[in-house]
């Protein structure tokens, strides 16, 4: 990913219930991305980060995936 | 921490400080995740149960996300008494609301972690905007559209006679049909001939 997807998507919040979109920044493993990988800019990563953690907690998203 | 005259001017101003940050209004979301075992007829008594908990220290609702059976992404474990219940699926909604710093605490302290029906909760500070991210697939169709470094100029086919009256339609076909005619019966000579 080149360009920050939040910023070209006009998605202003990130939320910890969109597990499709949080997907995307999870490796198949279902480690965080780096944010050399993701390409968002250091606010989003920390979003999703922290969002993915949310969502990890609740458990919409799993800690491990493989 | 309560007031005490022994207390210097210093200690005083932070307390007051503390006082103010719990009764300052903020914007919460709670998640909750409801027992499976709870029948369906009996989810919207547990659900009015947790909106009676936040009504009754002053919370005003925002908006709600009703509780919905989801498969979770890893099973969790419950310790009831010494034995161990697994739960692999659980009702899972939400609510937003605003509540003062101090009541919101409180809730979490005495509602939620107590409350047995509730098999896991999520609660934090957001935003009063809707915070679900609004995907348009014409928006992604956009982003994803190819540049091309041309238009195609529309061509225009235009017939050299210009307009074709009814009877001279009729005419030409009468004439095509004729020489089929023709062309048939020198046909059938040329087999008489030969014969």
């Amino acid at each position: 990913m080149s360009a920050d997807y939040f910023s070209l998507n006009g998605i202003k919040y990130i939320d910890y219930k969109d597990v499709e979109v949080l997907k995307k920044f999870l490796n198949p493993h279902g480690r965080i991305m780096a944010r050399l990988r993701t390409g968002l800019t250091a606010k989003h990563q920390r979003d999703v980060t922290r969002a993915i953690k949310r969502a990890r907690e609740m458990g919409l998203l799993a800690y491990i995936m493989k | 921490m309560l007031f005490s005259p022994n207390m210097t001017a210093e200690e005083n101003n932070t307390n007051d400080e503390i006082s103010a940050d719990n009764a300052e209004v903020q914007v919460y979301e709670l998640g909750y995740h409801i027992l499976p075992t709870v029948v369906a007829d009996d989810l919207e008594g547990e659900v009015a149960k947790l909106r009676s908990a936040i009504e009754k220290r002053g919370g005003s609702f925002i908006t709600e996300g009703t509780p919905e059976m989801t498969t979770l992404s890893y099973p969790m474990f419950v310790n009831n008494g010494g034995k161990k219940t697994k739960y692999e699926q659980a009702y899972f909604g939400w609510m937003k609301f605003e509540m003062a710093a101090g009541e919101a605490i409180a809730l979490r302290d005495e509602d939620l972690v107590t409350n047995a029906q509730v098999l896991r909760h999520i609660l934090f500070k957001t935003t009063r905007e809707e915070t679900r991210a609004q995907l348009q697939t014409a928006q992604n169709n956009i982003l994803r559209e190819i540049k091309t470094t041309g238009v195609l100029e529309k061509k225009t086919v235009t017939e050299e006679g210009g307009e074709v009256s009814q009877e001279q339609l009729e005419k030409s076909i009468k004439d095509l049909v004729g020489d089929d005619k023709e062309a048939e019966e020198k046909k059938e000579e040329d087999k008489k001939e030969k014969e």
